[in-house]
């Protein structure tokens, strides 16, 4: 990965409150017109690194560099953050209430009155599915497109870099989707590169280039969504990012299997050795009817019933328990005995 | 760290000067009292007459705050809680106590019960002018408390008067001691209704010291004890309110608010609210009117009464405008650029909060004759006096409104390429600007209402609304007075209404 073509290249950056660490060797770089979700718990430090990034806190440690200029280091706040060209979007929208909405969305375009500003906010506008409503105040708008009106506001002078801190979460769920795709395909539309922060890894998984899981205050894996899923980096990652079962485990002395409570399973990597964790999907995890070789007895000692699937807990034989996804048309019942079988390869730590 | 840019000079200039204007007084206080060297101020302030001051003062100042805060609290749960009908009403009715100057209200008590004087008069005068500064931040308080949280109390077996006083008082404490800090600044530099109801308190006496004409140093030591009471007041309102930082956990919005249905009998409720405001605002507009039946067309002088209203307003309207651009710069360069420049800068106006404006007025004038002799007696001189005087309600004011605007708005429009300064002007400015006029609204209304500067330094010949009551009110030419004090009200009535109702509209809209 080049760092001349970046469009953001964030150095070892660590921040502290007091004695409190915040963030720790923070690295990360981002290409031009790429999607980037920075996920992590609430309270690891993403908005603290937003906010770095954007200029409004000198971090204690590293360097943050936009297009190639180095705009924030240890010692100074180099660039300011109104000559970054790098916008927010801040959670709650933040429009300014003082302003109609094409007030808002033309604010920091040169020769506001002109009428190419105006081409522009409409432009924009049209762009976030608020064709026509530049006259609109504000506080007549629903939630969502609150949001989008601030959305359209940081596109609109066609920022470098477009910072969104978890900019959906203020918004009901079904909302929430909706106005997260709109958002996606602006974004993409316009070229813009942007760097997300969220809590939700659904929300990163389904929309970002690029996923920076940032754990404790410091990325501990950036990667595209598939392999963010599929090869954790490490058991924090795999908890934190969709649901696992993890158990005790045994690799054997070829590396390749692993023994556990399921029986011996085949490994994703050849590097371990001793005891370890094993780390499944539920969803490889399957419910057959009859024991085989690679079937394992377990008894049904939960269900939970979502709709269009649910959940299933059981007890393996070495008293260790599973959690199990499975379509709701069969959810077992309590007690009965259930034969499992786990598909494909499985991660250890 | 938060980045801290620092104040651009365009707004440390006007801060600066305002902060010097405002320190004007201290210069002339420290000049006075240090003339006659400090052995002269000790002795001057161990003498038991002015320890007798002293306590008159701070018995005056104590009892007329408890009684306030006793009064501001009930009506402020009147208005707030209660539910009983017209509230709305009963808010303004409340809050008109402050559009009556206390020497008005004086006369007028004294008028109707002429035996009333000394420390009843003035401790009844000062309590029903006082009241409002205590209800008017209780009330945007209690309508601030989450009703969720007291339904919760009810519903884990509490009765609405103990969740009144565990759950609902605890959380507008901040609000009461502030108030009451207002409330007994207030009595501290009261001139008119201890001068009308003759209680020697410190500005009784210093009025008379410099009056007298003998004993300038006995006013400024004597001024500066009650600078010392003043700020003895504040510190300790400050500590006691940092120890409670107020804090809402969660983000969920706030219901609508569904009063509570009264429990007490309405009527009681009712009764007890008309005869607080039969008190406060009946008292003196009844009198006013029993006055005014007294006087015969052919008395009343209406090209005076006239040019007394053009004269107040041009001297409200000229300090609100000088004392809201003086405090605009200060306001924004402490909450935006915070920095102990600034901080000292925002403090030094608040320095002489409770100086009493008899004070101001005569250091105004030696000020005056020594630095600015051509404006001595003119207009102008008369403007800074005032200006010094409200500018910690004018910087109060804007604070407060810029407090409300949250930076995030601010970070986003930088992001979006505009520097700070700009941002102040594009942003900040628009959105304090209803907060920004109220308090213009409320230095205006003060100003024409203020008596002991306008007396002192206001130019020869002229007579406002103020000093017109007050010159015919000592000489207990009640007709006369009558039509000023008629048109005082009337024309303080409009913006103390509007400052009233919004003051609690804002606090229901956080």
């Amino acid at each position: 990965m080049s760092t001349q073509s970046a469009a953001l290249v964030v150095d070892g950056i660590g921040h502290r409150f007091g004695a409190l660490r915040v963030l720790h060797n923070v690295n990360l770089t981002l290409q031009r017109g790429t999607i980037t979700a920075v996920l992590g718990p609430s309270g690891c430090g993403k908005t603290t690194l937003l906010r770095i990034v954007s200029g409004f806190e000198r971090p204690t440690e590293g360097t943050v560099t936009i297009a190639g200029r180095v705009v924030t280091t240890a010692e100074s706040i180099v660039i300011p953050p109104e000559q970054r060209g790098v916008t927010i979007v801040p959670q709650e929208g933040a429009l300014f209430p003082h302003l109609s909405v094409g007030g808002n969305v033309g604010f920091g375009l040169r020769n506001r009155r002109s009428t190419t500003a105006k081409r522009r906010v409409a432009e924009v506008l049209e762009m976030v599915g608020l064709h026509g409503m530049e006259h609109r105040r504000p506080a007549e708008l629903s939630g969502g497109m609150q949001q989008r009106v601030a959305l359209a506001r940081a596109l609109a002078s066609s920022p470098e870099l477009v910072l969104l801190d978890e900019p959906f979460a203020a918004l009901d769920l079904g909302l929430r989707e909706q106005v997260r795709d709109e958002t996606c395909r602006a974004l993409r539309e316009s070229g813009a590169t942007a760097l997300w922060v969220t809590h939700d890894q659904r929300e990163a998984l389904a929309t970002a280039d690029r996923v920076a899981v940032l754990l404790d205050g410091t990325i501990v894996q950036s990667d595209v969504p598939e392999l963010i899923y599929r090869q954790p980096a490490s058991r924090a990652v795999a908890e934190f990012v969709g649901d696992v079962v993890v158990i005790d485990g045994h690799v054997a002395t070829d590396g390749l299997t692993v023994r556990c409570a399921f029986g011996q399973l085949n490994l994703a990597d050849s590097h371990l050795a001793g005891s370890v964790f094993v780390v499944i999907r539920p969803e490889q995890l399957e419910i057959v009817d009859e024991s085989t070789l690679l079937t394992t007895r377990a008894t049904v000692i939960a269900t939970k019933f979502f709709g269009h699937d649910g959940l299933i807990e059981v007890e393996l034989h070495g008293r260790e328990r599973a959690v199990i996804r499975v379509q709701s048309m069969n959810l077992p019942e309590r007690g009965r005995d259930i034969f499992v079988r786990v598909n494909g390869l499985v991660r250890a730590f | 760290m938060t980045i801290r840019t620092r104040a651009p000079l365009i707004l440390l200039v006007p801060a600066l000067a305002a902060a010097i204007i405002a320190l004007v007084p201290l210069w002339y206080l420290i000049d006075q009292a240090a003339s006659r060297g400090l052995q002269a101020v000790v002795e001057e302030i161990w003498q038991r007459r002015t320890l007798t001051l002293v306590l008159r003062s701070l018995l005056l100042t104590i009892s007329v705050t408890s009684a306030s805060v006793i009064v501001g609290i009930f009506c402020a749960w009147v208005v707030a809680l209660s539910g009983v009908p017209l509230r709305s009403l009963l808010l303004v009715l409340f809050s008109l106590s402050l559009a009556i100057p206390s020497y008005l209200s004086a006369f007028a008590w004294i008028s109707w019960q002429p035996q009333l004087q000394g420390f009843w008069g003035a401790f009844i005068v000062l309590t029903f002018v006082c009241y409002p500064y205590v209800m008017l931040p209780v009330a945007a308080a209690m309508r601030g408390v989450d009703p969720a949280q007291q339904e919760v109390a009810r519903s884990l077996g509490r009765s609405n008067t103990v969740v009144f006083f565990t759950v609902t008082i605890p959380q507008v404490r901040s609000a009461i001691s502030g108030g009451s800090l207002l409330a007994a600044l207030y009595v501290l530099s009261d001139f008119g209704a201890v001068a009308a109801m003759r209680y020697d308190v410190f500005t009784w006496v210093i009025y008379g010291a410099y009056r007298a004409g003998f004993n300038p140093s006995r006013a400024a030591v004597l001024s500066l004890v009650l600078v010392g009471i003043a700020l003895v007041l504040t510190l300790s309102e400050v500590t006691a309110r940092g120890r409670r930082a107020p804090s809402k956990l969660g983000s969920g919005a706030m219901r609508a608010r569904r009063s509570a249905r009264v429990r007490f009998v309405p009527l009681t409720v009712g009764f007890v609210s008309l005869i607080i405001v039969g008190l406060g605002v009946g008292v003196p507009v009844v009198s006013v009117l029993s006055w005014l039946t007294r006087s015969s067309y052919r008395v009343v002088q209406w090209t005076d009464v006239f040019y007394s209203i053009v004269t107040s307003f041009q001297i409200g309207i000229l300090t609100s405008v000088v004392a809201v651009a003086l405090a605009v710069p200060v306001g924004i360069a402490a909450v935006r650029f915070p920095s102990r420049l600034t901080h000292t800068i925002e403090r030094s106006t608040y320095v002489f909060h409770a100086l009493p404006g008899i004070v101001v007025a005569i250091s105004v004038v030696f000020v005056g004759i020594r630095l600015l002799r051509p404006i001595y007696q003119e207009l102008p001189l008369l403007i800074i006096g005032q200006v010094i005087i409200f500018l910690p309600l004018a910087v109060a004011s804007v604070r407060s409104a810029l407090e409300q605007s949250s930076i995030g708005v601010e970070e986003v429009a930088r992001s979006l390429g505009v520097r700070p300064m700009k941002t102040i002007i594009r942003v900040t400015l628009p959105l304090a600007l209803p907060g920004i006029l109220a308090g213009g609204a409320m230095t205006m209304l003060s100003a024409i209402k203020e008596l002991p500067t306008t007396l002192l330094l206001r130019p020869t010949g002229t007579e406002t609304l103020a000093t017109s009551i007050w010159k015919y009110s000592t000489v207990s030419d009640y007709a006369s007075v009558a039509p000023f004090a008629l048109a005082l009200i009337v024309l303080a009535v409009v913006p103390v209404a509007v400052m009233s109702t919004s003051s609690i509209t804002r606090a229901r809209q956080l």
